[in-house]
């Protein structure tokens, strides 16, 4: 915690020259993404400050996305870089991501025989079964979007089987290994504050505003076959659209 | 009803609700037409107060998205807009496609402008003069724009500005000047208290912020927007073949 400073004599309040000082360390790389910074008590008890000036300078440097607070772990840096992407290409944002070094983690795959969303955009009714599959989407070791999946099992037999490399495209597994007639695909965009349990997974703040993209994939006769829904959190991602008079 | 709340959360229960019950209805969970629970069975049902439940009711109510029909709650929200950006949308065409009725306020102008620094916009224009304009749908507000013009470009303007048209009309009839196009960011950010103010909608709401640089037909920037866009407005689909 060397790189801390504080002046007491100075009128700059106390939790800003901390918020500085931090912000400083992180400019300079004395400190990096995903190093943990002190306690609140390490830095109450070594500078002889309150707990609530200490609070405050981490909640201005969790508002400016620079460190993230996870309960009952500890508070780390964060220096993930916003993604600027153009709205139009929207479908390539798995990609560009990629080329960051963002790679895909399976977290979850289970046969499910309900699902309030997914099953009204695919038709389905309670009691027919289906793949669940969640993925999150890790750059060094901080999550930065994430997806669920659900896909038919009258689709998709065997899928848990089948789907090991959650890199792989499921538009490519479904046509090369499914045979399906995949033909069309709509997108529902949508701004929304996340749930909970999605801003605890992707450790961000809770109600979080975050870009939601629902999409379904259609065969020929545009019959559903499989649904996806991506959650990029706000702070990740930053879309650009230009517009021309016709 | 599939809802959960976060006792330890700084966010009021009842803000909790309402943006969980605005989240249900944006995902068509919540159907237009759908009745809601009872105040008092849906408290029973969470374990809270039955005054948080009102609290939120009359939040979601105050925004057109629910409406007391003979005593009982019914969902008025939902999945709206399809707005498809292919051509050129003004914000007085967005708010039209949310199926309201647009009405715009000016609420400041002044000349000579100096840029705040907390907006981080490059502004190549000289003098500047500025308007803080609110669009509303329906009597709502929906947008709030912070409009910075080129102010030797548009003499005058200050006094035009107050007759409350949408200013891509008042270029082309007072100064004869067509925009021909723009360059828009989109961000998704959460409302920070003077905003929320604003629009009456809990702190911490998701918004869609953009930086918008408009240029004419002689490629000259003549305006540059920072908007907050209520997210009703950014619910759209795409269709694509494979």
């Amino acid at each position: 915690m060397y790189y801390l400073f504080v002046n007491k004599s100075s009128k700059t309040p106390i939790y800003q020259q901390l918020a500085t000082s931090i912000r400083l360390a992180i400019s300079d790389h004395v400190l990096n993404h995903d190093d943990q910074l002190p306690t609140d008590e390490d830095i109450c008890v070594q500078f002889g400050i309150s707990n609530i000036v200490v609070k405050q300078a981490y909640s201005v440097l969790a508002s400016e996305h620079l460190i993230t607070r996870i309960r009952g772990k500890g508070t780390y840096v964060t220096t993930v870089p916003q993604i600027e992407a153009t709205f139009s290409d929207f479908r390539q944002l798995d990609q560009q991501f990629s080329n960051l070094g963002v790679t895909k983690k399976l977290n979850l795959i289970e046969v499910i025989d309900h699902h309030d969303l997914a099953y009204s955009y695919l038709n389905l009714q309670e009691g027919e079964l289906a793949f669940r599959i969640t993925l999150s989407a890790i750059y060094q070791k901080t999550p930065v979007y994430c997806q669920e999946m659900v896909l038919p099992c009258s689709w998709f037999p065997n899928l848990d089987k089948v789907f090991i490399n959650p890199n792989y495209s499921v538009s490519m597994l479904a046509k090369d290994m499914y045979q399906l007639p995949l033909a069309h695909s709509s997108h529902d965009f949508s701004l929304e504050n996340l749930l909970s349990s999605t801003s605890q997974m992707l450790q961000v703040t809770r109600h979080e505003a975050a870009y939601v993209f629902r999409s379904t994939y259609r065969d020929t006769h545009k019959k559903p076959l499989f649904f996806i829904q991506s959650t990029y959190p706000g702070r990740y991602l930053k879309l650009t659209y230009k517009q021309e008079k016709q | 009803m599939n809802i959960t709340l976060d006792r330890r959360s700084k966010t009021p229960l009842s803000q909790q609700l309402e943006i969980d019950l605005r989240l249900k209805m944006i995902r068509g969970e919540l159907q237009p037409g759908a009745v809601m629970p009872s105040e008092s069975s849906l408290s029973a049902e969470l374990g809270i107060s039955s005054s948080e439940v009102i609290k939120a009711y009359e939040a979601l109510a105050n925004g057109n998205h629910l409406t007391l029909k003979n005593s009982t709650w019914v969902v008025s929200f939902g999945k709206v807009s399809r707005i498809i950006f292919e051509k050129f949308t003004s914000l007085v065409d967005i708010i039209k496609l949310t199926g309201s009725t647009p009405k715009i306020k000016t609420l400041t102008v002044s000349k000579d402008y100096k840029t705040p620094k907390d907006i981080s916009v490059e502004m190549p224009l000289g003098k500047i003069l500025f308007a803080r304009r609110l669009y509303y749908g329906n009597d709502k507000p929906m947008v709030l724009v912070d409009c910075y013009f080129p102010q030797d470009l548009f003499p005058g303007f200050d006094v035009i500005l107050k007759s409350d048209e949408p200013y891509y009309e008042l270029f082309k009839s007072k100064f004869n000047l067509e925009f021909s196009r723009s360059e828009r960011t989109i961000e998704a950010l959460n409302l920070k208290k003077r905003e929320a103010e604003i629009f009456d909608v809990p702190v911490g709401s998701a918004y869609s912020y953009s930086i918008v640089k408009t240029y004419d037909t002689l490629n000259r920037l003549i305006e540059v927007n920072v908007c907050w866009l209520m997210p009703d407005a950014m619910h759209f689909t795409i269709e694509q073949d494979e």
